[in-house]
């Protein structure tokens, strides 16, 4: 009874903080993805980009230095003979970035598109979802897919490819919220004080959808990563030799059965990282739900 | 009620004709023609655009989008493949059935796995039986398709020669394609089922009947599955849907003739009534999928089904 | 128990009923010969595609006049029996075999030879081998004449790429014909079933002039993936595949497989694009061709296994040149090339395209690091194969790794670089920069010159005068990994298309 009390007088975000904190797996995802963001910022420091494309043709498929490979080599070598733990680690810059960037982009034009259809409602609200459900008929692979090769290949193209397929699951999400909050009280309250319609979203309804839209978000950035690897399996991925987590497994591919390393690497750090942001997302999404609290 | 599905059957029209018109669009911006695509390299330019013109595809964009929907309207008729020459409605009928075969098979394996143990873990949570079940789940779900294909068929059909490794000559050589999709997908059912399960197991009434001495399971199988269930039917809907053009590499690697691989195929050659048809039928097929996901709704909860058979959708 | 008795030799029973019905049917005689193809199979019209994979296919069950043997660059007579060229070299007379018939029982007639060669000449897919033909008459029941609008040595080599169809097959699908089960074939095998993306099979053609086929039915089967393809043949479900190269000496170290490395018809190069920037430049042309590497690309794209390419043609082609001007890997004279050019160390030389998916991505990688290593940065645009070639058609590429398969002769190649080919070639030629008009001319003397050995030294000429270029760099003629189980006897594995007319089981 005393805890609900204490709850009362904290803001709502130190509770959050509050409760995130003793989920332990949830902070252990949040460490090693916090890790991980500092190592691609620092990969630069740790081996020169010019490794990552350094070719060697005598140690093809070399196996990791541990293994009985060449020394230095703790991954082994690619198809190329380039040093693999320097692949891995430069491609964690672009996946990442993938990720993050194309999470970020579907978050923003998602949650406006989103509130604003949600909020204004009638003729809007018809025609933007409307043409969302002509954008989500579509398979989102096939739909990134034919983007891509309109557009030609690249990380700017590819993550415009990726965030479009996302955007109507995230315009559904928001809109459905805000279609919650604005039947509530203080946003009439709000309105018929004469506040904007853009005043409102941002004060009122954004803040109140926040929760929703943290937990999709984090739960994007892994199924973004995985996305940019198929687009690498099928042929249309970043351009080489950038390294790229998905784009080492498909170049893997093909030595599977005489030099999986090639696979396994960049396999771990695929299903590490979106381990880490799946047991992140679900931490926020307990924490940030008072019902859920133990 | 029948007002409802009537409406909905109605409002696949605009979706259709959209979603063609869309396609036809990027397939356009796409660089190249399919004339030069089919010739190949060493072509020359005067058979490149005899060739363009006996395929119709001389003609400017709107004129060409005009006689498709014409087509398709009037005569039921989706064009002919460029490369094969085969009408497209012939090739998607052969091709459907395997694609609902496989997508049917794998939602059916991955809610088998998925929610039962989403179920578990739901209510055995933060023991060993939530912390593997759920793990195990991330693990899958991080896997590419064409991965954990490859590695089935090393198991099953190299070492223990249990499955072909290609083809469809029985329902043998749908069991790999099953697991190999499932497993990822089985893997996100049982996260879904779990959470939603939390969820409900948490509300107000569930904790009420607890509270009034009603038997743990009885209060989980009676009370919360089912409202637990209805956001899980909604994800199978929609996986159900995705699987049906989105298996691509699982099609390509196990040889399947399925919608996805055909497309694939059509968007690199070119072939615009192939991706368009391909993709119009997939938008149908969807639209259905999610018709059927909103009615089980109804048929589940009386609430949802006052409100069908009222004003709104 | 005894129920559990009695089940068991019911099921015996069954078991030896079913064994009495199928085994016949899967002795040695009638085993059936499961084979694939890396793509399901776009038409079986013979005048309607170039796509090597359909052509593997289509070549068991149509044939040609004269059939040139791929390993030994020779002619054999296949629905004609022979022919005879006037003394003007331009009327080629060919008398058709009398037995041979169609897959419909019917014999070959001229008139279906003519119908075929007229057909050919109207397709766009298979128009270019016939440009040099004027007209093709019927002089008799069993005798063709084929007119010429000048003297063409190729023109044999030519006629080997066209198939020869029943007129009445044909005409009687229309324009259905290619996508429907045909029986307009002369081969050793005819269809007997066609599902063009999932199977199609084949049986022996019984009245085949040569004698019926050893192996009786085939079954083919459209693997796109070549590591499943592989799975699939160590299961058994194939007999015969091209294997993938990353699994070559696995396989060859295993004793249940037979296995041969065949070179393949087939010239992996570099593409120039001289229009471009530091490109025009003579000296950075000539550092690029001896900046690249063809050891390092043969280990990176096959493992070693291809033959390093000194010519756009392999060897086995007519009048392909066995010497001349040629590049080879030398970085040192690279950069003293580089520093002969007006652009600095460090230039921006262009985008290397090429296509995704197969081994020109790798091609690209190795070059632009061969590149790197020369002191010339580039970048590489991977585009999916379509994209590709119109950008290659439209000059709008740089650098240019890709392929091509050539049928038989040097001519094969005219279409990459003679200039009156608008859309053909990857270098335009055409311009202020070369003497174009020489090159021309040398591929019209080729062709005019019956004679071989003077046509082989035009062909050096030519070869000398493109290499000088340093605009299309041959890099090398990659392999075929055939792997085979020792069930079937293979007497020669072709560089590009099986025959397996000559193929055979092997007697237990």
């Amino acid at each position: 009874m005393t805890d609900a009390l204490v709850f009362k007088k904290e803001s709502r975000l130190k509770e959050v903080v509050r409760r995130l904190k003793k989920d332990r797996l949830a902070m252990f995802g949040l460490a090693v993805i916090c890790v991980m963001i500092l190592f691609a910022l620092m990969a630069g420091l740790i081996v020169p980009y010019d490794t990552a494309l350094k070719m060697n043709l005598k140690l093809k498929l070399a196996l990791p230095s541990w293994a009985g490979g060449p020394a230095g080599y703790w991954f082994g070598c690619d198809g190329y003979g380039r040093d693999l733990f320097a692949r891995c680690l430069h491609g964690s810059r672009i996946s990442l970035l993938i990720g993050f960037a194309t999470s970020i982009a579907t978050l923003a034009v998602g949650s406006l598109l989103g509130a604003l259809v949600g909020y204004v409602g009638g003729k809007l609200d018809d025609l933007v979802m409307r043409a969302l459900d002509i954008f989500s008929a579509i398979p989102s692979t096939l739909f990134a897919m034919a983007v891509v090769a309109a557009m030609g290949p690249g990380i700017v193209n590819i993550c415009i490819a990726i965030s479009l397929t996302n955007i109507p699951g995230f315009v559904r999400i928001v809109r459905s919220s805000v279609l919650n909050i604005a039947e509530q009280e203080y946003i009439e309250a709000a309105r018929a004080g004469g506040a904007s319609i853009l005043y409102i979203l941002v004060k009122h309804v954004l803040p109140n959808t926040v929760g929703t839209l943290i937990v999709q978000t984090t739960a994007n950035v892994a199924s973004m990563i995985l996305t940019a690897a198929t687009l690498s399996f099928l042929g249309l991925g970043i351009n080489p030799p950038q390294p790229e987590w998905g784009a080492l497994v498909s170049e893997g591919k093909e030595f599977l059965r005489t030099a999986p390393h090639l696979i396994l690497f960049p396999g771990v750090m695929i299903c590490v990282a979106s381990f880490s942001m799946s047991v992140l997302g679900d931490g926020l999404r307990d924490a940030l739900d008072p019902r859920l609290r133990n | 009620m029948h007002r409802f599905i009537f409406r909905r059957l109605l409002m696949m029209i605009p979706i259709v004709i959209g979603v063609s018109f869309l396609i036809f669009i990027i397939i356009d911006m796409i660089p190249g023609d399919p004339g030069s695509n089919l010739l190949g390299p060493g072509a020359r330019q005067e058979d490149i655009d005899m060739l363009n013109e006996e395929l119709g595809y001389n003609l400017p964009l709107f004129q060409r989008y005009g006689k498709y929907v014409y087509d398709a309207l009037f005569r039921l008729d989706l064009g002919k493949s460029y490369a094969t020459k085969k009408p497209v409605v012939t090739e998607i009928a052969n091709r459907l059935p395997i694609s609902l075969t496989v997508a049917f098979n794998a939602i059916l394996f991955s809610l088998v796995f998925g929610v039962p143990l989403g179920v578990l873990s739901a209510v055995k949570q933060n023991t060993i039986f939530d912390r593997i079940p759920t793990g195990l789940a991330l693990l899958l779900a991080a896997q590419p398709a064409f991965l954990i294909g490859l590695v089935l068929m090393l198991i099953f059909s190299l070492r223990l020669g249990w499955f072909p490794a290609n083809g469809v000559a029985s329902w043998k050589s749908y069991v790999m394609p099953m697991i190999a999709l499932g497993l990822p997908y089985g893997g996100r059912q049982l996260r879904f089922t779990r959470s939603s399960m939390l969820e409900t197991i948490r509300q107000d009434y569930v904790r009420t009947a607890r509270a009034k001495g009603a038997a743990p399971r009885l209060v989980i199988w009676k009370h919360a599955m089912k409202n637990a269930l209805l956001p899980v039917i909604t994800v199978a809907g929609n996986s159900f849907g995705i699987l049906i053009g989105g298996a691509i590499a699982t099609e390509t690697l196990f040889g399947l003739p399925g919608l996805g691989s055909f497309i694939v195929a059509g968007i690199k050659q070119k072939d615009v009534p192939v991706v368009t048809g391909g993709i119009i039928v997939f938008a149908v097929v969807f639209s259905f999928v999610i018709l059927a996901v909103d009615l089980s709704y109804a048929f589940v909860d009386p609430r949802i089904r006052a409100k069908y058979s009222g004003r709104r959708d | 128990m005894k129920k559990v008795m009695k089940k068991a030799r019911t099921a015996l029973l069954a078991a030896l009923v079913l064994a009495a019905f199928v085994l016949p049917a899967t002795g040695a005689e009638e085993r059936t010969l499961n084979l694939s193809t890396l793509a399901p199979l776009t038409t079986i019209d013979p005048h309607a595609t170039t796509n090597i994979q359909d052509i593997m296919f289509h070549r068991q069950i149509f044939e040609p006049l004269f059939f040139q043997n791929e390993a030994t660059g020779k002619y054999e007579p296949r629905v004609a029996e022979s022919y005879t060229i006037s003394p003007d070299n331009l009327t080629y007379t060919f008398t058709i075999r009398k037995g041979a018939k169609f897959h419909n029982g019917e014999d070959v007639k001229a008139s279906d030879v003519a119908f075929s060669l007229k057909r050919a000449m109207n397709s766009p897919k298979v128009r270019s081998y016939t440009a040099s033909v004027a007209e093709v008459t019927q002089t008799g029941d069993y005798t063709v004449d084929v007119k010429l609008k000048q003297p063409n040595a190729a023109f044999l080599n030519n006629q080997n790429m066209i198939l020869i169809l029943s007129q009445k097959e044909v005409e009687a699908q229309g324009k259905e014909f290619g996508t429907k089960l045909t029986l307009a074939g002369t081969g050793p095998f005819y269809l007997t079933s066609l599902q063009h993306d999932v199977e199609w099979t084949c049986a022996a053609f019984k009245d085949y002039y040569r004698g019926e086929a050893p192996i009786r039915k085939l079954h083919y089967v459209p693997i796109a993936e070549a590591s499943a393809g592989l799975i699939a043949f160590e299961s058994g479900e194939l007999d015969w595949y091209i294997a993938p190269i990353a699994n070559w000496s696995a396989l060859t170290a295993n004793p249940n497989y037979k296995t041969e490395l065949v070179p393949a018809n087939h010239i992996s190069y570099v593409a120039v694009n001289y229009e471009h920037g530091p490109l025009n430049d003579d000296n950075i042309r000539l550092a690029i061709a001896c900046a690249i590497d063809k050891d390092a690309m043969n280990i990176a794209c096959y493992d070693g296994n291809a033959v390093n390419a000194d010519f756009m043609v392999p060897p086995q082609n007519t009048g392909a040149p066995t010497k001349g001007v040629v590049y080879n890997y030398d970085p040192e004279k690279a950069k003293e090339y580089v520093k002969k050019s007006a652009y600095p160390n460090g230039t921006h030389v262009g985008t290397i395209n090429c296509s995704a998916g197969g081994y020109f991505e790798k091609m690209a990688q190795v070059l632009q690091s061969n590149l790197a290593d020369i002191g010339l940065t580039s970048d590489i645009n991977r585009l999916d194969s379509a994209t590709n070639l119109d950008m290659a058609r439209n000059q709008r590429y740089d650098l240019l790794c890709t392929g091509f398969s050539p049928y038989g002769d040097y001519e094969s190649i005219r279409m990459y670089s003679y200039t009156k080919m608008k859309g053909a070639y990857m270098v335009k030629f055409e311009g202020d920069k070369f003497d174009y008009r020489t090159m021309d001319a040398l591929w019209d003397a080729g062709i005019a010159t019956t004679d071989l050995a003077e046509r082989e030294k035009i062909y050096s000429e030519l070869s000398d005068w493109i290499a000088k270029t340093a605009t299309l760099l041959p890099i090398f003629h990659k392999v075929q990994p055939y792997v085979w189980t020792p069930d079937l006897i293979v007497p020669v594995n072709y560089p590009n298309y099986p025959q397996v007319y000559e193929w055979s089981w092997a007697k237990k």
